[in-house]
C-alpha cells in the first residue's frame, strides 16, 4: 500500500516539476512524459499483481483533518477500475508524446503534463480512498483538472464555453455528493467508509448517489456538459474522460450500493429506466452530429446507458435474491465497462489523428481519406464495429450478456418487473440498430467516397507513437471478443468480493454462461477464418481475370462532382424525420419563388432538447435573479474596501450589543 | 440416420436449395401476370453466368468494397449453424443464440452500407440511408416477437422456443404462435427487400433500397451477393417454419416434408403479395414495420396471461 501511495506521489511530483520547468520546453516535456509513463506502468504492474493475489490492502492513520482517518484501501472493485484507468492513461500518455509535442503546443507543455499527471493521480486516489473527506477532495481535484484541460486551447471561444459548462455541472454533482456523505456519516461525524451506518432510509441515499454520480457518468437528463466538454479537450484527454473518468460515476454508484444493504426493487427499475432513456436518447443525438468528436461523446452517453441497464438488471436480480439474473447482469455491465473503455478510447485517439492530419472535425469537409490514411481508417473501422457491438468484437460479448440476463429476468422475475425488462430489451435492440446507422455514417462519410474539401489532401497516417497505442487497443478489442470465456473470471471475481457472494454461486453461474460463450467464440473464430479464406479465394479468381476500372455508376450524367455525394445530414435524414418529435430538428429553408434563379439556402440544426428547453431557461432564470446584485459588483476597489470596513463596523456593533 | 450426422448434413439443404426460393417467387409472379415465366432454376443460371463475367470496379472504391460481399456471405453461412432444421436442434444450439443471429445480420448490414458509401455515389448513399433507417426498427420488432415466445415457453434459444413445448393453455399458444409467425413474415419482407418495402425488380435507382446499394458490383461479387440474399431469405422463412412445426429430437421424415412445404409456400405467398400490391411510399414504410410491431406486442400481451 505504501508503495502504491509513493508512486501516486511520484506521478504528482513529476507533473509539478514539469510545470515549473516550463521555460525549458524539451526538458519539461521529457520529465512529464517519462514521469507519467514510468510511474503508471509500475502502478499497473502492482495492481495486476495485487489482483491475482486475492488480498485486500488497507491502510489507515490519523491526519490533521476532521471526520476520521486518512484511510486508503484496495479491494477487487477498486482494483478493477484502477487497472482500466491506468491502462488507458498509459496509452494516452504514449499518444500525447507526439500529439502534444512541445513544438506544437509551445508554452503549454508544462501545464499539460502537470494537469495530465494530476488527473491520473487523482483518479487513482478516488478509487483507493476509504474516507469520505479524502474521497471528496480527490473527487474535486479529479473534477477540476479537466476544466483546465478542456480550456487548454483557451483562445477558442467554444473551448472556454465548454469548460465553463463543465465546471458548473461538476460542482452541482459535488454538492449532491457532499450531502450524500454527510447523511452516510450520520450523527457520529465519522466519514471513514468502514464506520458508515446509514440512519435514514437508504432509498434517499440511493437517489442522491444516482444524481451526484450520475452527473459525472453523464446519465441522460444530467448529460449536457458531456457533449460540450469532451470534444473540446485534446483527443487523448477526451479518450481518458470518455473511457475512464465517466466510469468513476459508475464506480461511485457501485461503492455506495455496497453500503446500503439489500437493494429494493425500485432501485433496479430506476436504473434500468435511466439506462433506457440514456441509451436511446443519446444515440439519437449522436446521429444528428456532424462533428466527429461530438458524435463520439454522445455515443459515450449511450454506452453508459447500456451499462446502467446491465447494473439495473443485476440490482433487480439482487433484490429478488435471484442470483443468476444478478450475477450475469452485473457481469454484462462490468464487461461493458472494460469494452467501452477500449473501443471508445480507440475511436477518440483515431478522431484525434484525423484532426491532426486534416485540421477539421466536421465530417462534411472530410471523405475519401481511407486512401491517404489507410491504417487510421482500418483502426477506425475496428473501433466502429466494436462499438456497435457486432461479432467478432468485444462489445458484442457484453451486450450478449446483458440480453442473456434480461431473458432470464423475463422468465423468472415477477410480472411488474418483467415489463420494464421487456422494454429494456426492445430499446437495447433499437439502440443497436441506431448505433449501426450512426457509426456507418461516421465511418462512411469521414473515410470513404470522394474528398469533400481540399482539407484532406495533405492527410497522412500519424507517427508511430500515436499509431501504436491505437493498434494495441484494436488488438485488445478483438481479443476481448474472441477469447471471452477466458476473460470473464476477472469481472466475476470483482462481483464476488463486491457483493460478498459465495464462491460456489459464482462458479455455478460461470459454468452456466460458459457454454453459450464458448459456442459464440467458436462461431466468431470460424467467421474470421472463413472470411479470410473466401476473400483470398475470390482474390485468386480475380487475379486470373481481367479487371477493369471505371467511374462509379453515374446514371449517364457526365460531370458528377464530390459535392453530389450523400452528406452526413442527408444520410441520416430519414431517421431524423422519424424521430423528429424527440429530436426537435429545426429547419431553415428559403426556397426559390421567383421565376429567375436567385440565392437560396437550407439549414438544419439539431439542438439538445434538454439543454434548450430545460437547462437554458433554468439558468437564465438564475442569472436574472442574480443580475439584481450586479450594481454592487462594479470592479472599483476602493468601494470594495468600503464594503469590508462597513461590514466590520456592523459586526463590531452586533458583538457589542 | 443418427441425429448428429443429419445435423451436419442439414447445412447443405439451404446452401443448395435457397436460390430456388427466388425461382419460385418469380414463377408465381409470372403465373399471376399470365406469363409462362422463366424456369425456377433461373437464379442458379444467373449465379453461374455472373461468376464467369469480367470484374469492373469503380476507381473511388477501396478494399472495403471488395471485402463486403465476403463478410456478408460468411455471416449468413455461420447463421445457418445456429438455425434449427425442421424442428431438429441446430448444430450450435445455446441459450440466447438468436442474439448472435440478429447481430450477425447486423455485421453483414454494416458492411453492405459502408460498401455503398465507399462508391461515393449519391444513389447508393440514398439506398444505404434507407437501409439503416428501416433495419433499425425491424431489429427491435424481431426481438419483441421472440419475447412473446420466450414468455410462453420459458426458453430462450432458437431450438427451444417452439410453442409446442409450452405448458400454457392451447387457447393462448395458438394465437401467440400465429401472431408471431405473421409478424416475423412481415419483418422478413422488409429485411429481404421485397414488396411492399422494396422492389427487387425496379430499374429506377431513386426508388430502390437494397438493389441500389449493390449497383456498382459486378461478376463474382454480385453472384455472392445474390446467393447470400437467397440464404438470408431461407433463414427467415425457416424461423417461421420452426415456430409452426413441433420440435423433435429425432429425424422425422414427415416433419422435414412439412418444413419444405412451409418454406416454399411462404415463397409462393411472397410472390402473391408482390403480384397483388404495389410498393409503399418510402414515408409509409415505417408504418408497415410498426404494424408488425403491434402484432408482436399483442402476442406479448397474450403471452403474459
Amino acid at each position: 500500500m505504501y508503495i502504491i501511495l509513493f508512486f501516486i506521489f511520484l506521478l504528482f511530483v513529476s507533473g509539478i516539476l514539469s510545470f515549473f520547468l516550463k521555460k525549458k520546453l524539451r526538458l519539461s516535456s521529457q520529465i512529464g512524459s517519462f514521469g507519467s509513463i514510468i510511474t503508471i506502468s509500475f502502478l499497473l504492474i502492482l495492481s495486476i499483481f495485487n489482483f491475482s493475489r486475492h488480498k485486500d490492502l488497507t491502510l489507515s492513520f490519523s491526519w490533521q483533518m476532521p471526520f476520521g482517518n486518512f484511510a486508503v484501501g484496495i479491494d477487487p472493485l477498486s482494483n478493477f477500475f484502477i487497472i482500466i484507468t491506468l491502462f488507458i492513461s498509459l496509452l494516452a500518455a504514449f499518444y500525447s508524446v507526439s500529439y502534444m509535442s512541445p513544438e506544437l503546443i509551445k508554452k503549454k507543455t508544462g501545464a499539460h503534463w502537470f494537469l495530465f499527471n494530476t488527473l491520473v493521480a487523482s483518479m487513482i486516489m478516488v478509487l483507493i480512498a476509504r474516507n469520505g473527506l479524502l474521497f471528496l477532495i480527490s473527487w474535486e481535484i479529479m473534477s477540476l483538472t479537466p476544466f483546465f484541460l478542456v480550456s487548454l486551447d483557451d483562445n477558442k471561444i467554444s473551448a472556454r464555453k465548454a469548460a465553463f459548462i463543465y465546471l458548473i455541472a461538476a460542482n452541482i454533482g459535488s454538492a449532491f455528493l457532499l450531502l450524500l456523505f454527510i447523511l452516510l456519516g450520520g450523527a457520529s461525524a465519522n466519514l471513514d467508509f468502514s464506520s458508515f451506518k446509514p440512519e435514514i432510509s437508504s432509498g434517499i441515499l440511493f437517489i442522491l448517489a444516482l444524481i451526484g454520480f450520475g452527473i459525472k457518468a453523464g446519465f441522460l437528463p444530467f448529460h449536457v456538459w458531456l457533449p460540450e466538454a469532451h470534444p473540446e479537450a485534446p483527443s487523448h484527454i477526451s479518450a481518458i474522460m470518455s473511457a475512464v473518468m465517466i466510469k468513476m460515476g459508475i464506480y461511485g454508484i457501485l461503492r455506495i450500493i455496497t453500503f446500503l444493504g439489500l437493494p429494493q426493487a425500485w432501485w433496479g427499475v430506476t436504473l434500468i429506466l435511466i439506462g433506457i432513456i440514456s441509451s436511446v436518447g443519446a444515440i439519437l443525438f449522436a446521429m444528428a452530429q456532424k462533428d466527429l468528436k461530438r458524435l463520439l461523446a454522445y455515443s459515450s452517453i449511450e454506452n453508459i446507458g447500456i451499462i446502467a441497464i446491465g447494473l439495473g438488471i443485476g440490482l433487480l436480480g439482487m433484490s429478488f435474491m435471484y442470483y443468476s439474473v444478478m450475477i450475469i447482469g452485473f457481469l454484462g455491465a462490468f464487461l461493458h465497462i472494460i469494452n467501452h473503455s477500449l473501443s471508445k478510447s480507440l475511436l477518440f485517439l483515431n478522431a484525434g489523428a484525423v484532426y491532426h492530419a486534416t485540421g477539421t472535425r466536421n465530417m462534411n469537409e472530410l471523405g475519401g481519406i481511407i486512401k491517404k490514411m489507410p491504417m487510421t481508417s482500418f483502426l477506425f473501422l475496428i473501433g466502429s464495429l466494436s462499438i456497435i457491438a457486432v461479432p467478432p468484437f468485444n462489445a458484442f460479448i457484453s451486450e450478449f450478456m446483458i440480453y442473456y440476463a434480461s431473458f432470464q429476468g423475463i422468465i423468472n422475475l415477477p410480472k411488474n418487473e418483467t415489463i420494464i425488462i421487456i422494454i429494456a430489451v426492445v430499446s437495447l435492440a433499437l439502440t443497436g440498430g441506431l448505433s449501426l446507422a450512426c457509426f456507418s455514417k461516421a465511418f462512411g462519410i469521414t473515410f470513404l467516397g470522394f474528398a469533400r474539401s481540399d482539407k484532406s489532401e495533405k492527410a497522412h497516417d500519424p507517427q508511430k507513437t500515436m499509431l501504436y497505442p491505437m493498434i494495441v487497443l484494436a488488438i485488445l478489442c478483438l481479443i476481448f471478443g474472441v477469447a471471452a470465456p477466458f476473460i470473464i473470471s476477472f469481472p466475476l471475481e470483482t462481483i464476488r468480493s463486491t457483493f460478498n457472494l459465495m464462491p460456489e454461486l459464482i462458479s455455478e453461474e460461470k459454468t452456466q454462461i460458459l457454454k453459450p460463450l464458448s459456442l459464440v467464440s467458436v462461431v466468431i473464430i470460424s467467421l474470421i477464418a472463413l472470411s479470410f479464406l473466401l476473400f483470398f479465394m475470390l482474390k485468386k479468381i480475380r487475379d486470373k481475370r481481367q479487371i477493369s476500372e471505371t467511374v462509379t455508376w453515374d446514371c449517364g450524367y457526365i460531370a458528377p462532382s464530390a459535392t453530389m455525394q450523400y452528406t452526413e445530414s442527408s444520410f441520416i435524414e430519414p431517421l431524423m424525420r422519424l424521430f423528429n418529435p424527440i429530436l426537435g430538428v429545426k429547419t431553415n429553408f428559403h426556397p426559390i419563388t421567383d421565376i429567375f434563379p436567385v440565392k437560396s439556402s437550407f439549414m438544419l440544426k439539431t439542438h439538445d432538447v434538454f439543454k434548450r428547453y430545460f437547462y437554458e431557461p433554468f439558468f437564465n432564470l438564475f442569472s436574472l435573479i442574480f443580475n439584481i446584485f450586479r450594481p454592487i459588483q462594479h470592479g472599483r476597489i476602493h468601494f470594495y474596501l468600503l464594503y469590508i470596513v462597513s461590514t466590520l463596523i456592523i459586526l463590531l456593533f452586533w458583538k457589542i450589543r | 440416420m443418427s441425429v448428429q450426422i443429419f445435423k451436419l448434413f442439414s447445412i447443405f439443404f439451404p446452401l443448395i436449395l435457397s436460390p430456388l426460393l427466388f425461382g419460385v417467387i418469380n414463377k408465381t409472379k409470372a403465373f399471376f401476370a399470365g406469363r409462362k415465366g422463366m424456369s425456377v432454376l433461373q437464379p442458379y443460371y444467373d449465379i453461374f453466368k455472373l461468376i464467369q463475367k469480367e470484374n469492373i470496379y469503380s476507381q473511388t472504391t477501396s478494399s472495403i468494397f471488395k471485402i463486403s460481399p465476403v463478410i456478408g456471405l460468411i455471416c449468413v453461412y455461420m447463421a445457418l449453424f445456429i438455425m434449427p432444421f425442421a424442428g431438429i436442434p441446430a448444430i450450435f444450439s445455446f441459450k440466447g443464440d438468436f442474439i448472435l443471429l440478429a447481430y450477425l445480420f447486423g455485421l453483414s448490414r454494416f458492411f453492405t452500407v459502408v460498401a455503398a458509401l465507399d462508391t461515393g455515389s449519391s444513389f447508393e448513399g440514398m439506398g444505404a440511408s434507407r437501409e439503416v433507417t428501416f433495419s433499425a426498427i425491424t431489429e427491435s420488432v424481431f426481438f419483441l416477437s421472440l419475447i412473446a415466445l420466450i414468455l410462453i415457453t420459458k426458453e430462450y434459444s432458437l431450438s427451444g422456443i417452439s410453442p409446442y413445448s409450452s405448458e400454457k393453455h392451447f387457447s393462448i399458444i395458438l394465437p401467440v404462435m400465429l401472431l408471431v409467425s405473421v409478424a416475423i413474415f412481415l419483418i422478413s419482407l422488409a429485411e429481404n427487400s421485397r414488396i411492399p418495402v422494396d422492389d427487387p425488380n425496379t430499374h429506377l435507382e431513386l426508388t430502390m433500397i437494397h438493389e441500389v446499394m449493390i449497383l456498382d458490383y459486378s461478376s463474382a461479387d454480385l453472384a455472392v451477393i445474390q446467393y447470400l440474399s437467397s440464404i438470408k431469405m431461407w433463414i427467415f422463412f425457416s424461423i417461421i417454419a420452426n415456430i409452426l412445426l413441433p420440435h423433435t429430437f429425432y429425424v422425422s421424415l414427415t416433419n422435414i416434408f412439412y418444413f419444405f412445404i412451409i418454406i416454399f409456400s411462404l415463397a409462393v405467398l411472397t410472390g402473391i403479395i408482390e403480384s397483388s400490391i404495389a410498393r409503399l411510399r418510402m414515408l409509409k414504410v415505417p408504418q408497415f414495420i410498426i404494424g408488425a410491431a403491434c402484432l408482436s406486442l399483442i402476442a406479448v400481451i397474450l403471452a403474459f396471461k
